[in-house]
């Protein structure tokens, strides 16, 4: 943590070292985080890099409040989200699977992995939004309990509670394809 | 047994499982009362984090990581504070000034300004006479020469603000010194002429000499296609509509006869080799007055300066990666 809040000092000076490491140890899991929530990889690379930038431009008012920088680069991501989907719900509906069928760059990874994404993508989109958020976070973003709990203000009781609540019906949801 | 209880032994499983790498075996061995309800609820787990082991493609990410540099040290260059002389003027204005102060250069205050140090008056100058050079070199290559130049007096500058205890001012040259590093990085890179191609119009992009109309005329344009705007929420600041920073637009070139491809071709590459032998003399220099410096500073000073001394040396190494290749490829051919 120590090590964390030095790094994010100097980023906070725009040193670029700084601003690249971060960039560099979190950009995947965000990536991931977005995907699973869009369900969308192509859009998810291009709001990736759009949530570093928005970070980056107002990093300078961060303030460290005892959870890790991640968390805020995470919200930021949430928030975007929440945009992005307002945004698409006003347009045309596409369903989901048209939507899961872009992205990739390997056709035959893709048509193997595509159902499996399919499925995880809507079956975690008739969670409840708090399990959505546990599951996106725990599993895409790779967040601790402890940070799970502090992002979504939450006890880490209530978020273990919640991550158990959510796999149970993350399984069924699944099982009945 | 208690809820609670079942969820506190699951995340432990998750734990072991996720960042310990174990097997869901062990962990059901290590609880075997609960061992037929963990199992599935693991499987799912794991099942979950397959399908998510996706990454970005690989080549959207190395282009993301690049526009991402590149507006980094677009902020940084605004983030400075920019002379009187640059804050408000039109950009005919700006072209005018900055040939006056070359014209001026030989006896005036620019000249006085160009030894100057951070903590002294004439130092704003001494940055925009950088970069009105800047601004005034049309090649890529040109520009990187320059800012190895310009790396050399940042250097300077750190030590002798380290000799007078001035630590902000250590800071402030060591940022400017990294992204002159990273912008030079950037310059020599090859992948800067796949992103100025996506820039560019078409007609716009390739090889050598007089620069195009638009460019003669002042005329400024984007040096990357960056992400959409960001959402109402986090409108841009007003200072995200200024111009891109200098260097990030090399001039685009007109299209050279054939004939002459090989031949500036090769001037090309001996000036890459000069800039090699320029860098390579840089880092021993840099490294070596960093480390005495380092020495005699007190141990207030000393973070600050291997700060500076970790990131010349990041820097340094990552365009004589890129020169390196030039070079190897050049021996190839």
């Amino acid at each position: 943590m120590q090590g964390e809040e030095s790094l994010v000092r100097r980023a906070q000076q725009h040193d670029q070292t700084a601003l690249t490491r971060i960039y560099e140890e979190n950009f995947d899991k965000i990536y991931r985080y977005i995907v699973l929530k869009i369900g969308d990889r192509i859009e998810a690379e291009d709001m990736t890099q759009q949530v570093f930038l928005n970070a980056f431009k107002s990093i300078s008012s961060y303030k460290p409040k005892g959870s890790p920088f991640s968390s805020w680069l995470f919200r930021i991501a949430h928030n975007q989200i929440v945009d992005y989907l307002r945004r698409k719900s006003k347009r045309a509906t596409v369903p989901l699977e048209e939507t899961l069928a872009g992205g990739g760059t390997d056709p035959g990874l893709e048509a193997e992995r595509k159902l499996t994404i399919e499925q995880l993508a809507l079956a975690a989109k008739k969670l409840t939004k708090a399990q959505q958020e546990v599951i996106s976070l725990r599993f895409a973003g790779e967040l601790s309990v402890s940070q799970v709990a502090k992002v979504m203000g939450k006890s880490e009781g209530a978020i273990k509670a919640l991550q158990h609540s959510a796999i149970l019906s993350l399984r069924k949801i699944l099982a009945a394809g | 047994m208690k809820k609670r209880e079942f969820d506190n032994i699951l995340d432990k499983c998750l734990e072991r499982i996720l960042t310990r790498g174990e097997t869901i075996e062990q962990c059901l061995t290590s609880y075997p009362e609960q061992a037929a309800e963990l199992e599935p609820l693991l499987q799912t787990v794991l099942s979950t984090k397959e399908t998510l082991a996706l990454k970005p493609r690989p080549e959207f990410r190395d282009r993301a990581r690049h526009q991402m540099l590149m507006a980094l040290r677009g902020m940084e260059e605004r983030r400075q504070p920019r002379s009187v002389l640059f804050g408000w003027q039109p950009r005919w204005a700006t072209a005018v000034i900055a040939v006056l102060i070359l014209v001026l250069a030989s006896g005036s205050t620019v000249a006085a300004a160009s030894g100057s140090m951070p903590d002294e008056p004439l130092y704003p100058v001494k940055l925009a006479t950088e970069r009105v050079r800047l601004a005034l070199t049309p090649s890529a290559l040109g520009k990187a020469e320059l800012y190895a130049k310009l790396a050399d007096k940042r250097v300077t500058e750190i030590i002798k603000m380290s000799d007078k205890g001035k630590l902000k001012h250590v800071e402030r040259a060591t940022q400017r010194l990294n992204s002159q590093l990273t912008a030079m990085a950037t310059l020599v890179s090859p992948e800067e002429a796949e992103v100025f191609t996506i820039a560019a119009s078409p007609e716009a992009i390739p090889e050598v000499s007089p620069p195009p109309e638009a460019e003669e005329a002042g005329e400024e344009r984007p040096a990357v296609m960056l992400a959409p705007a960001p959402p109402a929420a986090q409108e841009p600041s007003e200072e995200e509509t200024e111009e891109q920073p200098v260097m990030a637009q090399p001039a685009p070139r007109a299209l050279a006869p054939e004939k002459g491809e090989a031949a500036v071709k090769g001037v090309k590459m001996d000036r890459r080799a000069k800039l090699r032998m320029i860098v390579i003399r840089n880092v021993a220099k840099h490294r070596e007055e960093l480390r005495a410096a380092l020495e005699r500073a007190p141990e207030s000073a000393k973070p600050a300066l291997r700060r500076a001394l970790a990131a010349s040396n990041a820097e340094y190494e990552k365009v004589l990666d890129v020169l390196r290749e030039e070079y190897e490829q050049k021996d190839e051919d």
